[in-house]
């Protein structure tokens, strides 16, 4: 927990819960799993990355943040742990971790490309029916003033 | 008789267009987030149709209407389902207000036989326009089907 | 002050698809306690989530609600929930992130009710025969809505409008939103799951509601209607019902006399049927004429005789469902439905006509009911047709969109976050490690059948490990690696799936090499920050590829806003116009007849 302070400037920026949080937590369960599971998707990790995805933060900055945290988390073991095969651990997960990260990323990307190609096609179809209303529109105003016509009078004439 | 819908109609405006805009989120939830002027505006253009139907029973005029209200909820999103719904929904506001209004009174039913027509009538012109489209969406999609060749990405090619 | 008698009725069931129910319900008559808990996680761990808040939360009111005010008791009772089930997430890897939803209701002096919420399980009341949403569910998208950063049509097609803002056990306390209500006779109160919403459709739903019994034959209709829909999720239900309601003497009239003015004319109605040709439609082309009518015009009858008894719809609803929705299935088209339905219409006039001459007073209302349910019957066949041309429509985008392959991504700027990277030289020492950890490496991905890109990834880290000026070639090498693949799962997937086994090679290759612990602990570090400084520009080249798209869909949403603005304006301008073009055909006179003079 005080590498986590560290890496993650928690004491300067005094939020419990700073950007990449979620990076520094999914080390950190990933090392109380070590060699009881095999390398997966971190469900935690996901939904964390989402969640910051959902509510508008870019992907760059997510990967920036992926990317700092590993940084200075492999920074910190080198100079915290005196055991080496500890700081090895420690960076093979920090990298792990952080390409899961990039990969959620590139995923919700690849997702977001094709919802945004489909909702495309879709936006083009809502214009032809619209557009198709344009026409019925006219026609049905030129309608009007025929029938209006049969009556002696113009609509415009009110 | 048609002359006095009309005019029970009208008097009774106001009363449905409040009713409406408080009910809205439940006639359609996606009504509950849009602005309550926007919404009177919609509303009203769909009360006017509404009295113009029950005065002229020219279903011409009412179709017409009822593809450019068809066109422009779905340009915004709203599942056509939902948009039937919501028509059927306006209809059976108009005559509930009406029943609060005047009671189970012969003018009161009679009235509401001409509602339930005009729902009914509303309700199967929005279904054959939603038909039209789906032929000629189908249509669409057998001649580009035909047309599509298989597409590769380079993965495929054993890079 | 009326005391009323509040009864209720839960329902719940797995659904058509999953093998765990993980929705709880919580039902306490006697605390007038009542709610619908939604579990999520794997490796079925929403259900201990459910069922653990569940459990604590009536605990907490169990033993304080006779200290505590209602709304600071559901309040709490809901926060010790969350408590209890972050605690227990923390416990076992297993269960670590799973949460659930939670719509409880307390029941006070069997009139006023106060609701709590937290998710997307949701509450609705029964008021005047409509069914109102009394909940707004915690969703990313609903809270996006609230503070104006997207509008209701935006959210619509959002690709996260299913991603929780809020649940039970994320955290060990949490918001809670309250409402409250007063119920009078006949108001119905419903707790649901999102197995309802997401597979019944609103109109049936409210239908239910209104026109069942009572509450418990409420449940059990609707978790038929959702299974019907698909029963994707896990459904649960929770009815509350305050007294019974007076029906009007109109209404009671249609559902005892009406009811039976129709069903004794069956066979005039049958009748009519035959004579229109029912038994030559296409629908009924595999029928017997007399198996047809029984079928086709006989089941109509009974379902509106039943509708007219009960004062529901739910029968000719699930009437029209049934003929519609087989003859889609089987291929048919619409128009044989269609004269199928006038025909039976036409049928139906028939006999209101012949109720009508005998001069019956109810005819009218009976007349307004029946006319009442062949509109349900358009409702489903409109339901069923826009299930249909969202099928359509979705195999025509699919058709249209599949992904071009890319521009190749090296003459594209530097990509701006990717600053210039100084990396120290190794130590000689550590350089011959990694120096002898290649051949290794390369080894186990030939081994594992060589992945497209893992053998570049090894030679990219391996040269960026070595060499300070390498420090900034990880966009130059991503842009290698990416070069022209189609962005979506199946172009990208395989990328990402080389650099990770390249990084796990060569991290492994080096654990194996007989260095001390020390310079092994340095070359994993360089090598660790190589393949992530790869696979970052990787992702970013992803992120970046997909930019066009986003622009082509921004400008493809606001031609489509022009347009609306523009038919939103000619309808106004139209709708001037035939006020007053009504207004000429209102003054025209007529004669005794009623005949316009003008024709």
């Amino acid at each position: 927990m005080v590498l986590r302070d560290e890496v993650l400037d928690t004491a300067d920026l005094g939020d419990p819960d700073p950007p990449g949080a979620e990076i520094f937590d999914a080390v950190v369960r990933a090392l109380v799993a070590y060699n009881e599971t095999i390398p997966g998707l971190d469900l935690t990790l996901h939904d964390a990355i989402t969640r910051r995805l959902a509510w508008g933060d870019e992907e760059s900055v997510v990967l920036a943040d992926a990317s700092t945290v590993c940084d200075r988390l492999i920074a910190s073991a080198q100079r915290a742990f005196r055991e080496p095969a500890d700081e090895m651990l420690v960076t093979e997960l920090a990298a792990e971790v952080s390409c899961s990260a990039a990969r959620i990323v590139a995923m919700a990307a690849v997702g977001r490309a094709a919802r945004e190609r489909a909702a495309r096609l879709r936006e083009e179809l809502g214009q032809r029916r619209l557009n198709e209303a344009l026409e019925r529109q006219k026609a049905e105003a030129k309608r009007l003033e025929i029938s209006a016509a049969d009556f002696g009078r113009t609509l415009e004439g009110f | 008789m048609v002359g006095s819908h009309a005019e029970l109609f009208d008097s009774i405006r106001e009363d449905v267009l409040t009713r409406l805009v408080e009910v809205r989120g439940s006639i359609d939830h996606a009504y509950a987030t849009v602005a309550e002027d926007v919404i009177r505006e919609q509303f009203c253009v769909v009360l006017d149709k509404m009295r113009s139907y029950l005065v002229t029973q020219n279903p011409d005029l009412y179709r017409s209407f009822a593809t450019r209200w068809l066109a422009m909820r779905t340009g915004q999103g709203f599942a056509p389902e939902n948009i039937i719904h919501s028509m059927v929904a306006l209809g059976n506001v108009v005559s509930d207000v009406a029943k609060a209004r005047f009671g189970p009174t012969p003018e009161y039913f009679s009235f509401a036989r001409a509602m339930a027509h005009l729902n009914f009538v509303a309700t199967r012109m929005l279904v054959e326009l939603l038909a039209e489209e789906v032929k000629r969406r189908s249509e669409q999609h057998n001649m580009l089907s035909r047309k599509a060749p298989a597409q590769k990405t380079l993965m495929e090619f054993g890079k | 002050m009326t005391r009323l008698t509040i009864r209720a009725h839960g329902k719940t069931h797995t659904g058509n698809v999953r093998e765990a129910n993980e929705d709880s319900l919580l039902m306490d008559p006697k605390l007038g306690l009542y709610g619908v808990l939604d579990g999520m996680g794997g490796h079925s761990a929403g259900d201990v989530a459910s069922q653990r808040a569940r459990d604590a939360i009536h605990e907490y009111v169990a033993a304080r609600h006779q200290s505590m005010a209602p709304r600071d008791l559901l309040t709490a009772a809901l926060n010790a929930a969350s408590a209890a089930v972050h605690s227990e997430a923390k416990r076992r890897r297993d269960r670590q992130g799973m949460g659930t939803t939670a719509v409880v209701c307390l029941v006070i002096d069997d009139k006023h009710v106060v609701i709590a919420h937290v998710g997307d399980s949701r509450a609705y009341m029964l008021r005047d025969r409509r069914l109102h949403q009394l909940t707004e569910d915690h969703t990313v998208v609903a809270e996006l809505i609230a503070n104006g950063a997207i509008s209701a049509e935006e959210a619509l097609h959002h690709p996260y409008k299913s991603v929780l803002s809020r649940n039970l056990g994320a955290k060990p306390a949490t918001k809670v939103d309250l409402t409250e209500v007063t119920l009078q006779p006949g108001e119905r109160i419903m707790l649901c799951s999102d197995g309802l919403n997401g597979y019944a459709s609103a109109e049936a739903v409210e239908q239910i509601v209104a026109g069942s019994e009572d509450a418990e034959q409420s449940t059990v209709d609707l978790i038929e209607i959702a299974l019907r829909g698909g029963g994707g999720d896990n459904v649960s239900v929770v009815v509350l019902e305050a007294g019974k309601q007076v029906v009007p003497r109109s209404t009671l009239i249609i559902q005892t006399t009406g009811a039976d003015a129709w069903w004794r004319r069956r066979s005039l109605f049958m009748g009519a049927c035959r004579e229109r040709g029912l038994a030559r439609s296409p629908i009924c082309a595999v029928l017997s004429p007399e198996e047809a009518l029984e079928i086709v015009a006989g089941n109509l009858c009974e379902a509106i005789y039943h509708d007219l008894e009960q004062n529901s719809g739910i029968n000719v609803w699930t009437y029209a469902e049934n003929l519609a929705k087989g003859w889609f299935d089987q291929g048919g088209d619409f128009r044989p439905l269609r004269d199928m339905l006038d025909l039976l219409g036409s049928a139906a006039a028939a006999v209101i006509a012949d109720i009508a001459s005998g001069g019956q007073q109810f005819s009218v209302a009976l007349e307004i009911s029946i006319t009442r349910s062949l509109t349900t019957i358009e409702m489903v066949v409109g339901g069923l047709l826009a299930e249909r041309l969202r099928g359509i429509e979705a195999a025509l985008v699919k058709l249209h969109a599949r992904a071009p392959t890319q521009q190749p991504v090296t003459d594209h700027p530097t990509i701006p976050y990717m600053q210039a990277v100084s990396i120290e030289a190794p130590a000689p020492n550590v350089a011959a490690c990694i120096d002898q950890a290649i051949p290794l490496a390369l080894v186990s991905v030939q081994d594992q059948g060589e992945k497209a890109g893992a053998r570049e990834c090894l030679e990219y880290a391996a040269n960026s490990s070595f060499d300070a000026t390498h420090g900034n070639d990880a966009v130059l090498a991503a842009r290698e690696l990416f070069g022209m693949r189609a962005l979506e799962e199946a172009g990208i997937g395989p990328l990402l799936d080389a650099a990770d086994q390249a990084r796990r090679a060569h991290i492994e290759a080096l654990n194996q090499l007989d260095h001390p612990a020390k310079v092994r602990a340095g070359a994993v570090r360089l090598v660790a920050l190589a393949h992530k400084r790869l696979f970052l520009a990787i992702s970013q080249l992803v992120v970046d590829a997909g930019a066009p798209i986003s622009d082509e869909l921004h400008r493809a949403s606001e031609r489509t806003s022009q347009l609306r603005q523009q038919v939103a304006q000619g309808e106004r301008k139209l709708a001037k116009m035939e006020k007053k073009f009504v207004t000429l055909v209102d003054r025209e006179p007529t004669d005794i007849s009623g005949t316009s003079r003008h024709k």
